[in-house]
């Protein structure tokens, strides 16, 4: 007799996931239709009702852009910013957002041109009108007005290392790292999961090759410098773990995040920053299509230049803006330490537009590549 | 429909009642929920990762790529010696507690349940700072005068092992406690009376009555760290990599079908070893072990 309610029961499993199946696909697709600014999202969502929806990174990152960014627009317009600091899921959330035809975000940032371009290319990200954002007339940095988005700060690989550990007045280079003979000591690397092409993209470099002929990147070659340093690496895995593997003198020298050594510098001043042969890259603000306030985004993107405000988050957080004027109101000390400030720019160097497109298409196989060669 | 077209009519009414009134009708909600949250998704993955990608390529790439078939293997050896230490942790852990008095019983059972009020991220990076070089653990060996461990074991096998168990713990001691609950004490005791030593009251009567539940429990803990992200990344490093960190960042990276097509490859490899367990089991037990 239990045969019954039990075939029933299977019934009602297979009968509910058509309709589910059903209801789904009878559905438009919530196809973004390319078109910039068009904000015919669904009103009623959460985030339509409540103010401005901001999505980047938590810690002290997330800290500084809602002390130096959030709230004095707050307080300008008297628009309520809501900030989700965690940008772990961003791209995965997004894609999922955009589906579900409920965008959740105005702004988005925390990533750099290649990720971001991709997105765009997909036609999740709006394109930036950057005439009427007035960036295009700003002398922002070279690559900050994109389509795809607009400039928020500059990231370097620079090299940071232990003054005290390395022989009198020595600034090591990029060459220098990867140079144990003439520096020897343990080495502090990534351990992958975000841009992967950045370490043998140096390793290249140090190897002589010059920026303009990087791409396609000679995997073969790159990994075979990273390889004479294997022996003395520390990975870690983390922002934080990266200043930890520093402040504990786990390792002489790293290929560091620019900010993050800063950081360590308040706690140890031992720890130096230099900038020959150092990799510059640009982290970018963008909107999502179909964003729910997209003029109020536009709004934020334009305060978000604003060079008191860009200092601001520098002297917080050690990231240096887009807008060089925000660079004339550093205090000196922090002058002579950020990217921006122009001797250590002359010794950055920078992968083109063209080459960030290559890298987009690339990045998931360079990130299975470094991933194999980290836990070989 | 079926049940009802064969009785004779007398019955028919009977029938109908036990069909409307048959427990499996509770299920209907939970199915619901299954579907929406569970099987619904399971297909849109299948889509995603068959339709939306080049799927020969997808596969091609898994195969051709030494990593994914590394971490693969890496992934069902840490789940398997995840659910062996645990169970063979969980399993005298059980067997104790059910032998307190009530009282101590629910003492010990809220203290082994306590932990899983803290949420598993900071339960993984409190054993980062236990764990990693001139940690906690380092700062105990140098007050007993002992060499530092020096991170021995954090960013490696070992410290994935170490959280994982810790997290799997109660999940394996359950299922055991309510085995070891329901063990007649009188059965050993009769078995002690008939002569039999303690090795033979637990080969005859303990283990067999109990080994199940231990089983039960391993498929649990195995399955559960086959899949599990936050642990494995943030214990594990780089070098440890668990399939789950991959599937994560390739959809980081916007790489949904190939996201799409390891995950598959870890459903069905799980259910691959579950069955392989279950012929295993029916084996043992025609041979009469377990």
């Amino acid at each position: 007799m239990s045969r019954g309610p039990d075939r029933a029961l299977l019934a009602v499993l297979i009968g509910l996931l058509i309709v589910v199946v059903g209801c789904s696909t009878g559905q438009a697709p919530a196809q973004p239709t390319g078109t910039s600014g068009a904000t015919d999202a669904p009103t009623g969502s959460p985030a339509v009702a409540g103010g401005l929806v901001i999505n980047s990174c938590g810690g002290l990152y997330g800290e500084s852009i809602e002390t130096a960014f959030i709230a004095p627009f707050e307080e300008d317009t008297g628009i309520d910013v809501v900030y989700d600091p965690n940008c772990d899921d961003q791209t995965t959330k997004l894609a999922a957002h955009a589906e579900a035809g409920q965008v959740q975000w105005d702004v988005i940032g925390g990533f750099g041109g290649p990720l971001y371009k991709d997105l765009h290319d997909q036609g999740l990200l709006a394109t930036i009108d950057h005439e009427a954002l007035g960036s295009d007339v700003m002398g922002l940095a070279e690559g900050a007005t994109q389509p795809f988005g607009l400039g928020f700060h500059h990231d370097g690989v620079v090299v940071g290392y232990h003054a005290s550990q390395l022989p009198e007045g020595a600034t090591p280079t990029v060459e220098d790292y990867f140079d144990l003979e003439a520096y020897p000591g343990a080495r502090g690397m990534t351990g992958g999961g975000f841009e992967d092409w950045t370490r043998p993209a140096l390793a290249l470099v140090a190897d002589g090759v010059e920026p303009a002929d990087l791409i396609p990147l000679d995997w073969e070659r790159a990994f075979a410098k990273l390889d004479t340093i294997k022996d003395e690496a520390v990975f870690w895995t983390g922002g934080t773990e990266m200043m930890t593997v520093m402040l504990e003198d786990r390792a002489v020298m790293c290929l560091c995040s620019d900010a993050r050594m800063l950081q360590a510098q308040r706690e140890d001043d031992d720890i130096k920053l230099s900038f020959d042969g150092a990799l510059r890259s640009m982290i970018f603000w963008a909107i999502p299509e179909g964003a729910p306030h997209s003029d109020m985004a536009l709004e934020f993107l334009a305060s978000t230049l604003d060079p008191e405000r860009q200092a601001h988050f520098t002297e917080l957080i050690g990231y240096s803006g887009v807008n060089g004027a925000s660079y004339d109101l550093l205090p000196a000390e922090l002058q002579s330490q950020v990217l921006v400030n122009p001797e250590n720019l002359s010794g950055t160097w920078a992968f083109t537009p063209e080459q960030d497109a290559w890298l987009a298409e690339n990045a998931s196989d360079a990130s299975e590549r470094y991933s194999t060669w980290v836990s070989e | 429909m079926t049940a009802v077209a064969a009785p004779p009519t007398k019955d028919v009414g009977r029938a109908r009642g036990q069909f409307v009134r048959h427990p499996a009708w509770l299920a209907v909600p939970l199915l619901i929920v299954f579907v929406l949250a569970f099987l619904y998704p399971l297909l849109r993955m299948g889509e995603v990762a068959l339709l939306r990608g080049d799927v020969v390529d997808n596969v091609t790439r898994l195969i051709d790529t030494p990593l994914y078939v590394r971490v693969l293997g890496r992934t069902f050896q840490i789940a398997l010696m995840v659910a062996l230490v645990t169970v063979a942790l969980a399993y005298p852990l059980a067997a104790f507690i059910s032998r307190r008095s009530d009282r101590v019983q629910a003492l010990l059972l809220v203290l082994l349940f306590v932990p899983m009020l803290t949420s598993v991220v900071v339960r993984a990076y409190s054993w980062v700072t236990i764990l990693r070089p001139n940690g906690v653990l380092d700062g105990i060996a140098n007050m007993l005068g002992l060499p530092p461990l020096g991170g021995a074991f954090f960013e490696n096998e070992a410290g994935i092992l170490i959280g994982m168990v810790h997290l799997m713990l109660p999940f394996a001691a359950l299922p055991l406690y309510a085995a070891f609950r329901r063990l007649d004490p009188q059965l050993p005791l009769a078995a002690a009376t008939l002569g039999a030593s303690p090795a033979r009251q637990w080969l005859r009567i303990v283990g067999p009555l109990t080994l199940p539940s231990a089983l039960a429990a391993f498929v649990l803990v195995f399955i559960t760290t086959l899949g599990f992200v936050i642990t494995p990344s943030i214990l594990g490093g780089p070098r440890a990599l668990m399939l789950g960190v991959l599937v994560q960042r390739q959809m980081a990276l916007n790489d949904f079908p190939f996201a799409g097509v390891l995950s598959i490859t870890l459903l069905a490899t799980t259910l691959i070893t579950l069955i392989l367990l279950r012929l295993a089991v029916r084996r043992f037990r025609a041979v009469g072990l377990l």
